[in-house]
């Protein structure tokens, strides 16, 4: 009982790590990111090329080159497509369409470039990255690699509903969701806070992308398509934008799939996901309301 | 019997009190004047009667229906139109075809018309020819003058042949011939007998043209009446100009 | 003519289930719709219709029973939907692709789990499968002009204006989503009517990538996009050949390209060209566009 608790403890991190920057690239800029996971899986790939062609090289070092990696693609989607677009189209429906569309082909861009080094095959990670070693504390079995990942989760989740809070840059952020044109005015630079927001989205899903390559031991490149969904749900659950309920969200889910997939079928865990979906969609009164700073 | 009539109308977002407890109402026929500072409420206050902003407490009633009663999209069909204060012209269709749009969504249904009704392309046809948009009406809206797209949009609004034209600030951003233009034709509707609710803050305008004249402030009513009396008021005059209304 | 359509028939197929896949996504968007649920529509009917043809029934009936259930299906969750806007939709009608993906995983007795479904009969003749292609493109022309296509622009652009001209916005796009889920299906239906067999490979997420490209390419909103879409997206991988492992790459770099610089994809290149060529035969240029005088 417990020790799923634990599993499903550490899967939510994971899934927080994920949809929290799916989610502010939202609030913030009203992109819906379907390359996010995407983005997810170039992290896992970097470490696994990483520690294929430099045996031995430090955990750390992976996590930080995969890190500004996935940064720096999701820097580049933000200057080359989704500026290009803003500056193309002032209708706003035509916009956001055109936003999502092109993130669906950047996603098959990755994922193109991901199968030329994986040649289309699940790759397992070399065990000398990260020596993963289990520690039974009360009967429960935990691992370095869960603990590193509910900390890492727990550090970040913090640090980012700080920023968005209290940071200079988090309050221009939320100025910018309600009203894009308003912020440039009062002196918020729209460009440099989509970029940055871009970048930290990356590099939150390349780490995550890290931490659950080294924790089932295998990269592949449909591996992100999965966690959109639950990215999705989570979201749904959470509204759009909302921090707190994001990781709440998230280790919930990750709870009920655990007990789910321990004590019933594992099978049904994306029916009751789904399940789940379809009921957060009916009670919300607006579709899905948002709390807060970010735009219905 | 009033044509539209406003009690105490609420409308809050969140803590941002829109409209608060406003009642006014429009008789058949009248050409009502509404002004009041930025963010006095205007706009909420049309977004309000046609079920655009959600009413959060108070009743509107047009034409003797309660309109919470009534979809949105059916607002048209019982002769309440409006007009949005940014130009909302569809890009993809042609000046004629945003106009005949609007025709024949309700009323004139049949295309084969029965004697003597009006189909909805001969009706826009007519209206185009009216307020001289024949020499446009193959054009898009986007490449046309902003004063061309103004009137499109009052053509596009009138071919759904209201009861109660609601504009929102018509002369916006227009240079002098265009309000003046835009003015007479108001005008003409006017002694047609259109009722009308028009927000503006040309003033002058709009004691030339009114007959009625409803002054909101910080989403309360400030004051109603005969357009020249109540704009002379004092405290119109301090919250809506600072204190100078120059009379034509 | 004959032996052309004999010896290409695999082409013809690929190209034909393209251009379902393209029209049902475009059916939903051009209304205003962002529906992501053509994938997994397209799921439901291949699946059906595999069990049915196995069970031995007649493939008229398969056809009109897919479209049906397509259909009714999208009736009954457009509820759901229809309290959604833009982005919380493409999330909601993506999510409901993804789990009919899960499902068909786990749902073995139905779908086969992982193979997938095999052996199924081939029983659509060449000519039926090029007719149901050109009635849904004759159906996505004519809907595209008139009253109709007035509204549908109206909805496509601006929702809140259409409804207070007097356009049924949710149900129209109730309408909108229940035709493309029902194009959705149909594809699903000559899929599995032509190849024989349907598994999860054909529902994964680069099958949504592939519908979204056939449409980007041709042209999202005008009627013959999707068609030129489905032309190329179906003969381009032939030529690429060369390109050897690169060739995805590439087009997916073409695809990204045209989505951000040329959203009105071919078919508004050709329309632009030839509206330059046009131009200096058109009346002459008219002096006064400004509004003239009233009355
Ligand atoms: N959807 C909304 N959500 C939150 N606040 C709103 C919303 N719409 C309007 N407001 C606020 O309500 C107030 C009244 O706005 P409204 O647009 O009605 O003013 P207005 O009189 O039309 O002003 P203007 O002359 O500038 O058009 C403003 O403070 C505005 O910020
Ligand atoms: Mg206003």
């Amino acid at each position: 009982m417990l020790q799923y608790l634990v599993n499903g403890l550490s899967l939510g991190a994971i899934y927080a790590l994920f949809s929290l920057g799916l989610s502010i690239s939202w609030a913030g800029l009203n992109i819906l990111n379907l390359a996010h996971g995407t983005v997810f899986m170039v992290g896992a790939l970097t470490a696994w090329l990483l520690s294929e062609q430099l045996p031995g090289v430090p955990f750390l070092l992976v996590l930080v080159i995969a890190m500004v990696i996935c940064g720096l693609i999701g820097l580049a989607m933000e200057l080359v497509v989704f500026r290009q677009i803003r500056r193309r189209t002032s209708d706003g429906n035509q916009q956001t369409l055109t936003t999502v569309i092109a993130t669906v082909a950047t996603s098959s861009l990755l994922i193109a470039i991901a199968e030329q080094f994986t040649g289309g095959q699940p790759q397992g990670l070399s065990q000398d990255l990260f020596v993963v070693s289990g520690y039974t504390v009360f009967g429960i079995r935990i691992t370095n690699i869960q603990i590193a990942i509910i900390v890492i989760a727990a550090v970040l989740s913090f640090a980012v509903a700080w920023f968005i809070k209290r940071g200079r840059q988090g309050q221009a952020l939320r100025a910018l969701s309600v009203d894009r044109d308003m912020a440039k005015l009062v002196g918020v630079s729209a460009d440099r806070l989509s970029a940055l927001t871009m970048f930290g989205a990356g590099a939150m899903a390349g780490l995550a992308g890290v931490l659950l390559a080294v924790q089932i031991n295998a990269v592949e490149a449909h591996m992100g398509e999965a966690l959109l969904f639950k990215a999705f749900a989570i979201i749904i659950i959470a509204g759009v934008g909302s921090i707190g309920a994001t990781v709440a969200a998230a280790v919930a889910l990750a709870l009920v799939e655990t007990f789910v997939a321990a004590y019933w079928v594992s099978d049904l865990r994306d029916v009751v996901v789904f399940a789940l979906i379809i009921l957060f969609l009916l009670v919300r009164p607006q579709g899905i309301s948002s709390k807060g700073w970010q735009r219905a | 019997m009033s044509l539209l009539v406003l009690d105490d109308v609420k409308v809050h977002y969140g803590g941002v009190r829109a409209v608060d407890g406003v009642s006014f109402s429009v008789e058949p026929g009248q050409l009502c004047g509404m002004v009041g500072p930025n963010g006095s409420g205007k706009t909420t206050t049309i977004n309000a009667i046609t079920r655009t902003a959600k009413l959060t407490s108070g009743r509107i009633t047009f034409d003797g229906t309660d309109i919470a009663n009534v979809p949105p999209f059916k607002l048209r069909r019982i002769g309440l139109v409006r007009t949005f204060q940014g130009i909302r012209l569809i890009p993809d269709l042609t000046v004629r075809d945003n106009i005949r749009l609007a025709a024949e969504q309700h009323g004139h249904k049949r295309r084969k018309s029965r004697a003597g009704a009006v189909t909805p392309d001969a009706f826009s046809e007519a209206l185009i020819e009216r307020f001289g948009l024949s020499d446009v009406k193959n054009e898009r809206p986007g490449a046309l003058p902003y004063g061309t797209q103004r009137r499109v949009e009052i053509v596009r609004a009138l071919s759904t042949s209201p009861k109660l034209l609601l504009l929102d600030e018509p002369v916006a951003g227009m240079n002098h011939a265009e309000r003046a233009d835009i003015a007479n034709v108001l005008k003409e509707l006017h002694a047609e007998g259109l009722s009308m609710l028009i927000i503006e803050h040309d003033l002058r305008m709009l004691l030339n043209l009114s007959d009625h004249l409803v002054v909101l402030n910080f989403g309360k009513l400030l004051a109603e009446g005969e357009p020249h009396a109540t704009a002379s008021l004092p405290d119109v005059q301090r919250a809506y100009l600072g204190g100078s209304i120059e009379r034509d | 003519m004959i032996d052309w359509l004999a010896a290409n028939a695999p082409l013809l197929r690929n190209i034909s289930v393209l251009a379902l896949l393209g029209y049902s996504v475009q059916l939903a968007l051009r209304a205003g719709v962002f529906s992501f649920a053509t994938v997994g529509f397209y799921a439901i009917g291949g699946y059906v219709t595999a069990n049915l043809l196995k069970a031995g029934w007649n493939w008229v009936a398969v056809m009109a029973l897919v479209i049906v259930v397509g259909f009714v299906f999208a009736l009954v969750i457009s509820p759901v939907l229809n309290r959604l806007r833009h982005l919380f939709l493409a999330m909601a009608t993506l999510a409901f692709t993804l789990f009919i993906q899960s499902l068909a995983l786990s749902w073995a007795t139905f779908t086969g789990g992982a193979q997938g479904m095999f052996g199924v009969r081939r029983v659509l003749p060449q000519g039926a499968m090029i007719a149901i292609v050109v009635v849904v493109v004759l159906i996505v022309w004519l809907t595209q002009r008139g009253v109709l296509g007035r509204a549908t622009s109206a909805l496509r652009h601006d929702e809140l204006l259409a409804a207070s001209l007097g356009v049924n916005v949710s149900r129209q796009q109730t309408m909108a989503f229940a035709a493309s889920s029902g194009v959705g299906a149909l594809a699903g239906f000559v899929q599995v009517s032509t190849t024989g067999v349907f598994g999860p490979d054909d529902i994964s997420f680069s099958t949504v990538v592939t519908s979204l490209t056939v449409l980007v390419v041709g042209g999202a909103i005008i009627w013959a996009g999707p068609l030129v879409g489905a032309i190329l997206v179906g003969t381009l991988p032939l030529y690429l050949v060369k390109a050897g492992n690169l060739s995805l790459i590439i087009q997916a770099v073409v695809v990204l390209a045209i989505v951000v610089y040329q959203p009105e994809g071919l078919v508004g290149i050709v329309k632009y060209l030839f509206s330059i060529i046009r131009k200096p035969f058109r009346k002459k240029p008219r002096e006064t566009t400004a509004g003239a005088p009233a009355s």
